[in-house]
C-alpha cells in the first residue's frame, strides 16, 4: 500500500469518526427514520472506503467530501430494500421520499429539534433539501449540484424555504413562552 | 403582550438561533443512539486493492524480458559459430567463437549490470566475424567476393551478432531509467498490455495473480503454461528446453 493510500485511508477514518452522525442528521432532517438514516449513511461511508480502496484518485478527486456523503447517502436512502447498493452515484440525487418520518424513532426527542423536523417535512421537496444542505454549512453550489440548478436558483430556494419557516417556527416562540411561564413560580 | 405573536414570523436571527439549536439536539440524539464503532469496524474489514509495483519494476521486467531475446539470438548464432569454427579451421574462426560464448555468458547471467560486457562482448564478436569474412575473400580472382561471406553459417552469424548489438545497444540505452534488479519476473498486479513480446516462452519462470493483466489473447496462453506456486500465485512452465533464468531472477 503507498504512502499517499495509507494517509487517504487514515483521514477517511477521521472524517467517518467525526462526521458519521452528521451524516445521519442531514437524512433525518428529510425526513427519514432514525435507523433507516443510520444503515443509508454506513452504506454511503463503506462505498466511499471502497472506492478509497480500490481507486484512491477517484476519491482524491472529491472536492466536498461531506456533501458527497451527503449526496450518496441521500441515493441509499431511497434505493428500495434489496438492490443493488455497490455501485457509487454522482449523479444529483433528488430529496428523500416522503417516509413516514421518525415513525421508529425512540420518543427521547423532544424540544425544538421535533419541531423543526415538523416544519422541515411540510416544505416543498426541493425547498427542503435546500435548507438541509445550508444547515449544515454547505455552500450554494452543492445545494446548485444537488438539485441541478443555478447557484442563483439555489440561493432563491434557501430564502423561500427560510421565509416559510419563519412564519411555520413562529408557534415555537409561543410555545416556548408558555413553557417560561410555566416554569415561573 | 409578546406571548401570542403566532402572526408575526420569526426574525432571521431567531430563525437561526432556533435551527442551531434544534441542529445540537438532534445531533446529539443521533450521537447517543448511534455506535460509530460498528461502522469503523466493517470498514477495517475493507483491505486496499492490491497495488501494482511501481513503473520502476515494469520497466525492469520489460528490460530482462529484452535480455532474454538477445540471449535466444545468441544461442544460435554460438551455434553457428562452432560449425563455422569446425567447418573453417582457422584461429580467428575459434576467436570468434570464444567472442559468441562471451557474450551469450553475460546474456545467460540474466544480470542486467552486465549489459556494457555484453555489448563490448558483441563489438568484439562483430569485428572478428569481419575478419573471418575477410579471410575467406578470394585473393586473387576465382569467384564471387561475397560467395564466401554469404555462405549461411557466416552470413546468418553476423547477422545475428549484429542484431544482437543493436538490441544490447537500444538496452543499455535504456537501462539508466531502470531500477535495481529484484522481483523482476514477479508481475502479480502488473499491467503489462502494452507487453509485445516475439515468443511466450520467454515468460518462463515470470511469477503473476489475478492481477496481472496481459495483452489480449497472450492471458490464454500463459495460463494454460502455469503452475500454482501458491493460493492466487502462478509461474510460467513452458517446458525444459526454453532459456532458463539466472540465479538471481529465481522467483520467491
Amino acid at each position: 500500500m503507498s504512502t499517499r493510500v495509507q494517509a487517504m485511508r487514515a483521514d477517511f477514518v477521521d472524517f467517518a469518526a467525526r462526521e458519521h452522525s452528521r451524516v445521519i442528521r442531514f437524512l433525518m432532517r428529510g425526513g427519514a427514520s432514525l435507523a433507516d438514516s443510520q444503515d443509508a449513511a454506513q452504506e454511503a461511508f463503506t462505498q466511499a472506503w471502497r472506492l478509497i480502496n480500490s481507486e484512491p484518485e477517484a476519491w482524491a478527486r472529491v472536492q466536498e467530501p461531506l456533501g458527497w456523503m451527503f449526496k450518496v447517502a441521500g441515493r441509499c436512502l431511497r434505493r428500495p430494500p434489496g438492490e443493488s447498493r455497490r455501485r457509487v452515484s454522482t449523479v444529483p440525487v433528488a430529496d428523500v421520499p416522503e417516509t413516514a418520518a421518525g415513525a421508529d424513532d425512540p420518543a427521547d426527542l423532544i424540544g425544538p429539534a421535533v419541531d423543526v423536523l415538523a416544519a422541515l417535512r411540510e416544505l416543498p421537496p426541493d425547498q427542503r433539501l435546500a435548507i438541509r444542505y445550508r444547515m449544515d454549512d454547505q455552500p450554494n453550489s452543492a445545494v446548485a449540484a444537488a438539485l441541478g440548478l443555478t447557484e442563483q436558483q439555489a440561493a432563491d430556494l434557501v430564502k423561500k424555504a427560510r421565509v416559510v419557516l419563519r412564519y411555520r417556527l413562529a408557534e415555537y416562540r409561543t410555545r416556548k413562552g408558555a413553557a417560561s411561564h410555566d416554569r415561573s413560580p | 403582550m409578546t406571548d401570542h405573536r403566532d402572526d408575526v414570523p420569526l426574525t432571521d436571527e431567531e430563525l437561526d438561533d432556533l435551527l442551531e439549536q434544534a441542529d445540537a439536539d438532534l445531533l446529539a440524539y443521533v450521537r447517543a443512539h448511534t455506535d460509530v464503532g460498528g461502522l469503523l469496524n466493517s470498514m477495517l474489514e475493507v483491505r486496499p486493492a492490491v497495488q501494482p509495483p511501481p513503473p520502476a519494476a515494469a520497466e525492469l521486467f520489460h528490460a530482462r524480458l529484452r535480455l532474454r531475446e538477445i540471449e535466444r539470438s545468441l544461442t544460435r548464432a554460438d551455434a553457428h559459430a562452432r560449425a563455422l569454427a569446425a567447418s573453417f579451421r582457422d584461429a580467428r574462426a575459434d576467436e570468434l567463437t570464444q567472442a559468441v560464448e562471451r557474450a551469450l555468458d553475460s546474456a545467460r547471467s540474466g544480470d542486467l549490470s552486465r549489459t556494457p560486457d555484453l555489448l563490448r562482448a558483441l563489438t568484439v564478436a562483430l569485428a572478428r566475424a569481419v575478419a573471418v569474412a575477410l579471410a575467406c575473400y578470394p585473393r586473387r580472382g576465382g569467384g564471387s567476393p561475397g560467395a564466401l561471406v554469404a555462405r549461411p553459417p557466416l552470413s546468418t552469424l553476423i547477422v545475428a551478432i549484429a542484431r544482437g548489438l543493436s538490441d544490447a545497444g537500444d538496452l543499455a540505452a535504456d537501462l539508466p531509467g531502470v531500477a535495481e534488479p529484484g522481483a523482476a519476473l514477479d508481475v502479480s498486479g502488473a499491467d503489462l498490455s502494452g507487453l509485445r513480446l516475439m515468443s511466450p516462452d520467454l515468460l518462463h519462470g515470470v511469477v503473476w495473480d489475478a492481477g496481472t493483466v496481459w495483452p489480449s489473447g497472450l492471458g490464454e496462453v500463459v495460463g494454460s503454461m502455469s503452475e500454482a506456486v501458491c493460493e492466487g500465485v502462478y509461474r510460467v512452465v513452458f517446458g525444459e528446453d526454453v532459456i532458463t533464468l539466472g540465479p538471481e531472477s529465481s522467483p520467491g
